[in-house]
This record gives C-alpha cells, structure tokens and sequence, in this order.
C-alpha cells in the first residue's frame, strides 16, 4: 500500500492546478473585460417593480418666447383659479368688490403677454397652465367643497395667488433675456399683482397692517394659518408660499401646497400646446 | 499672486444705480420731514426704514456711498411731506419710484454678477414701492380701482 493514495495525489496536485488556473481564468477574464463591447443600458439600476418615472416634455430650447408663453398660462391659471372661486361662494364679505377688477386685470394681462409671445415669435397659448392646474388651481378649488371654513380659505387662496402671480414675475424679470426691454412690461405686471396683494390683504385684515417681520419679529399664526399683513417684508420676495386649506385630517393636519415660482417643470416648452 | 477677475459692470448700470439711491434716501427723508410734522401713524416709519433699506440693498451692490439724497427729489415733495398725514403726497412719491425703477431695470444688460444683482434687486424693489403705493393710497381713502392698482405714473403699468 503505498502512502500517496490516488485521492491524496490527485487533491495535492489539483490544490496547485486550481490556484493556476483560478488565476489563469482570472487574467484572462480582465483582459476580455478590458477589450470588451462597453455598450448598454445607461440607465440607473432599480430595484423591485415599479412605475416608469415621469419625463419632462420635451424641451428644446428654453427661449424669450417659452418664459412669456409660461407666465400667459399663469394669468389663465388665475383666471380659471377667481372663476372657481365665484362657483364656490366667491371672495370673502369684505373683498366681494375686489373680484370683478380682479378678474378683468388678469384678463389684460392675459392679452398684453400674448401681445408679447406673438412679438418674440412663439406660439399663442391662451389656457392655463398644466402644471399649474393640476397640483395648484384644482386641488385648492376643489378643497372648498369639504373645507371646515371657506372664508377663511378663499381669503388665503386668493391672497396668497396674487402674492405668488407677484413673486413669479419678480423672479422672471430679474432673468436674462435676450430682449432686457421686456423686464419693464414683465415687472409692470409683477407691481400690478403686487398692488392686488397688498389691496386683498388691507381690505382683508384691517387690523395687520405691518408684519413683525419688519422689526425683528415672527409673523403670526391663526390656528395654523398665517396672518395676513398688508405690508408683510421689507423687499419683495420670490420664495415659495405654503397655501393651508381644507379640513384637518384624523391627526388635525391641513392640507398644505407649496405655491412655487415658475421653473423647468412648469414651463410651457414649444411642444407643449392648448 | 493674482487676484480673481472681477465681472465689469457698465458705467451706466453703476450711474443708474447711484441715481436710485439717491432718490430712495430723499424718500427716506421725506417720510423723515413727515415724522417731525407729526405723522405719528406707525407707517410712516416703517416706510422710512423700508427706503433707506433698498438704498442700502443698491449702494451695496454697486460699491457707492448711501449718504447723499436726491436735492431734486426732496426740494419737490417737502412741503407736501410736512404735514401729519402725508398720504397723497407718499402715493406720488411711491409710484414715481417705482415708475423711474422700472426703466432702471429694464436698461439693465444683464450677464455680470453686478448687473444680475441689480436686476433682482431692483425688481424687488419694485413690487414692494407699487404694494406701498396700494396700501397707503388705500389708509388714504381712495376707492378707485383704477387708481389704486394701476401706476399713473408708469407707461409699462408698473
């Protein structure tokens, strides 16, 4: 009997042989990797199943014209925000008065940017935002049906449009353009929203007329909801607005909307029409 | 050593510049000239803080000292300012303000750090000017929707 058994010697050699060719195959793998196809799915990983992810139209080029058929559709966003309004009871007691010139001066300004699309060449888009409509004007509008108090909240949608509709054209006048003469009609409509904000909010909260912001203190609350001050900063702002309506939920809580400037997602791009 | 290039602003954006403030520290004066008349009304001084703040905002953008008013500008509206309830007189001054910066803004190029600052700051200047214009022409009685709203002093609406 010999003392290297068949099993014993074919384990000691194949040790060895398994460590050479492990290394073999593993230099011969990097070098096949190295000067392999790189083609394929640029795509992030996902892991599980789920919904594609949503795209932005598409876009083109970001022009004079986009900017000016995007702040269009604002003012027919707040259009149809004061016609949802009046089928819902309207402004509150104090500012019934205001809804009629209200809703005229968003008219002109309507007609004025479409002046203005059609002068830098782009494409009438007399209807009101998509973006806008579906996460800003319909949710607040609708809300009214099951609010726990609608003065209270068409005080607060109207004044914090207006507010929004001022800081959206502050914050696209002060933008590069390739025309710089369209800052002055832009930001004459940015003071025109501005005056209807500071007008709401006069006729709506009397009593607030300047914010402690002003002298280093914090704005007040009322169960939640912001007071309203006719001049409430020291500059305009650009900002979003946290919008409170509705009825609390099983925990108390409003539901809330972050009313935003215009920017990539809202856009109204050359592909995109009424 | 070098030092980091440092993006040139036009001579007319600084001289633009330099103009607003001293117009918006002859507003801060006149709301002054109001508060010594006797215009107790706490908006007056707010008012007053706001303007030396805006004067302050541009006379740093540009690098200009913020001590020196429009003479033009206070000489105008003094006397109309000397009185304990100056309302008529701040809706005109507000909207003329805003009316003067609204062409500011819109001469501005663009495309510096300066000019870019400028043109912020100059357009949140004016949307707080015409809510002031608003708000005090609204303490002051008037009714006129029109009037209110809309900037008689502006050709672009401001």
């Amino acid at each position: 009997m010999s003392d290297t058994t068949p099993f014993a010697f074919d384990a000691r050699l194949g040790r060895r042989a398994l460590l050479r060719n492990s290394l073999l195959a593993l230099g011969a793998g990097a070098v096949l990797a190295a000067c392999g196809d790189r083609e394929g799915s640029t795509d992030p990983g996902r892991i599980g199943v789920a919904a594609p992810l949503p795209t932005l139209p598409a876009t083109g080029e970001v022009t004079d014209a986009t900017w000016l058929r995007t702040l269009q559709s604002l003012e027919h966003s707040m259009i149809a925000l004061y016609a949802g309004l009046a089928t819902h009871g309207g402004l509150p007691a104090k500012a019934t008065g205001l809804a009629a010139p209200f809703q005229a001066a968003h008219v002109a300004a309507a007609e004025t940017l479409a002046g203005l699309v059609a002068d830098a060449g782009g494409a009438d888009f007399a209807c009101a935002n998509p973006f806008f409509a579906d996460r800003y004007v319909n949710p607040v509008i609708e809300a009214l049906d099951d609010t726990d108090d609608r003065e209270r909240d068409a005080a607060q949608i109207a004044y914090s449009f207006e507010d929004w509709a001022a800081r959206s054209y502050q914050a696209v006048a002060a933008r590069t353009w390739s025309d710089p003469a369209l800052r002055a009609p832009l930001i004459g409509l940015a003071a025109e929203a501005s005056r209807r904000a500071g007008g709401l909010a006069l006729t709506l909260s009397p009593d607030t007329l300047v914010s402690p912001v002003l002298t280093g203190g914090q704005p007040g609350a009322d169960n939640g909801f912001p007071v309203i001050y006719a001049i409430p900063f020291r500059f305009g702002q650009i900002s979003p607005i946290e919008l409170r309506y509705g009825k609390p939920n099983d925990d108390g809580a409003y539901r809330t909307v972050s009313l935003q400037t215009p920017a990539d997602n809202a856009l109204v791009y050359d592909s995109i029409s009424c | 050593m070098t030092t980091p290039a440092q993006a040139v602003t036009p001579d007319s954006d600084a001289q633009s510049a330099a103009e607003a403030v001293a117009l918006e520290l002859a507003a801060r004066d006149l709301y002054d000239t109001a508060i010594e008349a006797g215009a107790d009304a706490p908006i007056w001084a707010t008012l007053r803080e706001q303007h030396e703040s805006y004067a302050q905002r541009l006379a740093g953008i540009v690098g200009v000292s913020a001590n020196t008013p429009d003479a033009d500008l206070l000489a105008g509206l003094s006397e109309s300012f000397a009185v304990t309830n100056p309302g008529e007189a701040a809706v005109e001054l507000e909207n003329s303000l805003v009316a003067g910066h609204t062409g500011r803004l819109a001469a501005i190029a663009g495309g510096t750090s300066t000019g870019d600052a400028l043109a912020s700051a100059f357009a949140s200047i004016v949307t707080a000017e015409a809510r002031q214009a608003t708000v005090v022409a609204l303490l002051s009685g008037v009714t006129d929707a029109a009037a209110l709203y809309v900037n008689p002093s502006s050709e672009a609406g401001a």
